[in-house]
């Protein structure tokens, strides 16, 4: 059962609001959530089930969806709410299927089997001395990435929902189907292991 | 499965998984249930003590969660101050709050996805293509060999006469690329501005180009004459010439008007170099942001005014942060409770308490004449922690020795307060909330500003390029090599250490370990354990709670304060 006030609540969301436009055959709107999500749910994607071409298809699942289940549509919640919703389910749902395949994705940085040729490592050497240059090194993004990965599914996910989604634990238990009060338990636990695998670079 | 997942709502039937019902939302505390295993999650007890000592085990075994609650500002404001109190007293528990923060922010690095202007297509036409989900029945056997040879007939036809048309009328897409090449090849730096109004707005603002990126690069020139676009797209090599194909498609994608507006930007910033600048800086700063804020700003549809309203208060909030995170100073005296003091205030308040050293002091500062800046002002706040006693040599007095009176006496906290022009910091040291003594107050802030002055300052000396190239050319071949196995980061940093260390042999940058004794000696010590069990904390009673704060008084009230 909703309550009417809770309907309204939400209503001020204009993701909400593009929503209903969607319900009333407006493709344009539909448009503009895609445009709008698309990036971060890649993002959120590609940590849960790795691999870009995953993410990107999972992505576009839950457009589907969310487009097949227009009429359907409640405002009951804030909109990006449901659709973590719906793809912490799609995520859950690949996970068990294929199992946690890993794709070798290959970064800027990757220069083949045989490593970074002499020009490129010229040119990675002489960058080092341009303060432009972002002095953040591979080595501590990969650790940071085995970190994240050595999180179990439920707490990658609240980690990225509250880290990149900025997301409060009450939206994170509603996406994941949880109390804010165990979305608190699972974070301090997902930073405890963080703090555990990040140790080097944090200073005591 | 992993022990900690328990069966996530399955998404089948579609309608169950897609449609948000009222979720069962727990308000209070007690384990959830729908995951037991989760509340159950806090460390046991025995651990908190061993890693935050005694003050630890007064708050119970949620304490550990409530600290990450506590840093995500999901605690209530009782709970909060509850935990200010501990963090004020327990170095332990503040270390370990400072290490839940730079372990998140360093989840900062971790690499976005670039997504392509294909996956909105190809998701709007799978869209589409929904729409016409019941297909037409197949046609009888002998008509569908009639409709396949109609279609074979009207492909031909129409393919030739494409092509004729397309020779005829259709523009070489080459020429239209070379056309447009400017705009189309500062695409990504336009797309986030969108119009000529919002970058003249975020000029006025005179926030961009940021102080803190002066090195910009210059947005690519591109030539003016035809013939110099063609032979700049020449010389491209391949992976850039891709690019800007890709570039030319989703320009030719957009909706008329936004191209338009697209192409005025391009105008006014290929002719002012200054908007150029900000509009470099202003995609720099994107980056930056969180996707979710990237998202709002895009979503800004309301004006100018408005979208440069939003970028105004992300700044300010990513200033609040570094300047936090600068500061290197948990929470508890970061963002919530202590200010800082400005340059001029910073130094009348350490001439203040320089003045007040006894002579023999005054004479140990005169003998260390090398030492300045920060430097000097940690020592001066050592000094005047030690009592007025004699000291040998420049060590600061050993905590073993004498009971040290607490700092600062009252005479010389009325002092402090009083060149203190800053009306916000005055009126936050005399607040003094929850029976805090207004000397831990001072203490606090006078912590912080030596922390965020010595941090201003490494700033302020930072080296440029050139001199950490002609510092490296300098190094003996060993250093040099030693250097060289170095990841990028670290071996900046580790040449800035170097040049720090040869500039300032006395500079702030070796200071810490100093100020780190300071923070034990400045904030009030904590209680022991009298035989009840009890804290005897460094707390005033009840009546002194109720009296004025120590460093206020009509006298020395700012000027128009009527509290």
């Amino acid at each position: 059962m909703i309550s009417s006030s809770n309907q309204f609540k939400f209503l001020h969301d204009p993701d909400v609001q593009r929503m209903l436009r969607v319900q009333d055959g407006d493709e344009e709107a539909f448009g503009e959530l895609v445009e709008s999500f698309r990036e971060r749910l890649i993002h959120i994607f590609s940590h849960l089930v790795g691999g870009q071409d995953a993410a990107e298809d999972l992505a576009q699942e839950v457009f589907l969806r969310i487009y097949r289940a227009r009429e359907s549509y409640r405002p009951t919640a804030k909109f990006s709410t449901w659709l973590f919703r719906i793809a912490n389910n799609l995520a859950y749902n690949a996970r068990r299927t294929l199992g946690r395949r890993k794709e070798v994705t290959i970064t800027a940085d990757d220069s083949g089997p045989l490593g970074p040729r002499p020009a490129e490592q010229l040119l990675a050497d002489q960058s080092a001395l341009l303060p432009s240059r972002q002095f953040v090194t591979r080595e501590m993004r990969d650790q940071v990435q085995e970190a994240i990965e050595s999180l179990n599914d439920r707490q990658r996910l609240a980690v990225l929902l509250h880290k990149f989604e900025g997301m409060s634990y009450a939206d994170i238990g509603l996406s994941m189907d949880l109390t804010p009060q165990a979305v608190k338990s699972l974070l301090s636990r997902a930073r405890e292991n963080l703090k555990i695998h990040l140790k080097k670079y944090v200073s005591n | 499965m992993n022990p900690d997942d328990h069966p996530l709502p399955h998404d089948e039937p579609l309608e169950e998984s897609t449609r948000i019902d009222p979720l069962p939302v727990s308000s209070g505390d007690g384990p959830s249930p729908q995951a037991p295993d989760e509340t159950l999650a806090e460390l046991p007890a025995g651990d908190l003590k061993e890693r935050t000592g005694e003050t630890t085990a007064e708050f119970g075994p949620g304490w550990k969660s409530n600290l990450v609650a506590y840093l995500d500002g999901e605690l209530s404001e009782p709970d909060m101050h509850e935990l200010d109190e501990v963090l004020l007293q327990d170095p332990a528990a503040r270390a370990s709050v400072e290490q839940l923060r730079q372990t998140w922010d360093l989840l900062d690095v971790l690499p976005r996805p670039s997504v392509t202007e294909e996956f909105s297509a190809q998701t709007l036409a799978t869209v589409q293509a929904i729409q016409d989900e019941d297909p037409p029945a197949p046609p009888a056997w002998t008509g569908r060999i009639l409709a396949v040879g109609l279609w074979i007939v009207l492909l031909s036809v129409s393919s030739a006469a494409g092509v004729f048309v397309a020779d005829r009328w259709q523009p070489d897409p080459t020429d239209h690329l070379i056309r447009q090449l400017s705009v189309v090849e500062r695409l990504e730096v336009y797309r986030d501005i969108g119009d000529v109004d919002f970058l003249v707005a975020l000029a006025d603002t005179e926030r961009f180009p940021r102080t803190d990126s002066l090195e910009l690069s210059p947005l690519v020139p591109i030539p003016e004459t035809a013939e110099g676009r063609w032979t700049y797209v020449a010389k491209l090599p391949s992976d850039r010439r891709r690019r800007l194909k890709k570039n030319l498609e989703d320009f030719d994608n957009l909706a008329g008007p936004r191209r338009s507006k697209l192409e005025q930007l391009d105008q006014q910033v290929t002719e002012k170099e200054t908007l150029a600048k900000i509009a470099i800086d202003f995609h720099d700063w994107t980056k930056t942001l969180q996707p979710w804020q990237r998202d709002e700003l895009r979503k800004q549809r309301a004006g100018a005014s408005s979208k440069v309203e939003l970028v105004v208060k992300y700044l300010d909030e990513q200033k609040k942060r570094d300047d936090d995170r600068a500061a290197g100073w948990p929470l508890a005296f970061g963002n919530r409770i202590s200010p800082v003091l400005d340059n001029a205030d910073f130094t009348r308040v350490i001439n203040v308490i320089a003045d007040r050293l006894s002579p023999m002091m005054k004479q140990q500062l005169l003998n260390n004449d090398q030492v300045n800046g920060t430097a000097w002002a940690v020592r001066v706040v050592e000094l005047s922690t030690s009592s007025g006693r004699p000291r040998s040599g420049d060590r600061p007095p050993s905590p073993a020795g004498r009971p040290r009176e607490q700092w600062p006496n009252p005479e010389l906290g009325r002092a402090i307060v009083e060149v203190i022009s800053d009306g916000s910091v005055r009126e936050w040291l005399n607040e003094v909330p929850h029976g805090e003594p207004a000397r831990a107050r001072l203490a606090t802030l006078m912590i912080r500003s030596l922390w965020t002055e010595g941090r201003r300052e490494l700033k302020r000396n930072e080296p440029t390029s050139r001199e950490l190239e002609e510092l490296f050319v300098e190094l003996s071949r060993e250093e040099q090599d030693d250097l060289m196995t170095l990841p990028t980061s670290e071996y900046r940093e580790r040449l800035k250490r170097i040049h720090h260390r040869q500039t300032n042999p006395e500079g702030i940058a070796h200071q810490r370990q100093r100020l780190l004794r300071l923070i034990g000696r400045l904030l009030p010590r904590r209680g022991r354990r009298n035989g009840n069990g009890t804290n005897k904390r460094d707390l005033p009673s009840r009546d002194q709670r109720l009296e004025r704060p120590p460093f206020r008084s009509p006298a020395t009230a700012p000027p128009g304060d009527t509290r």
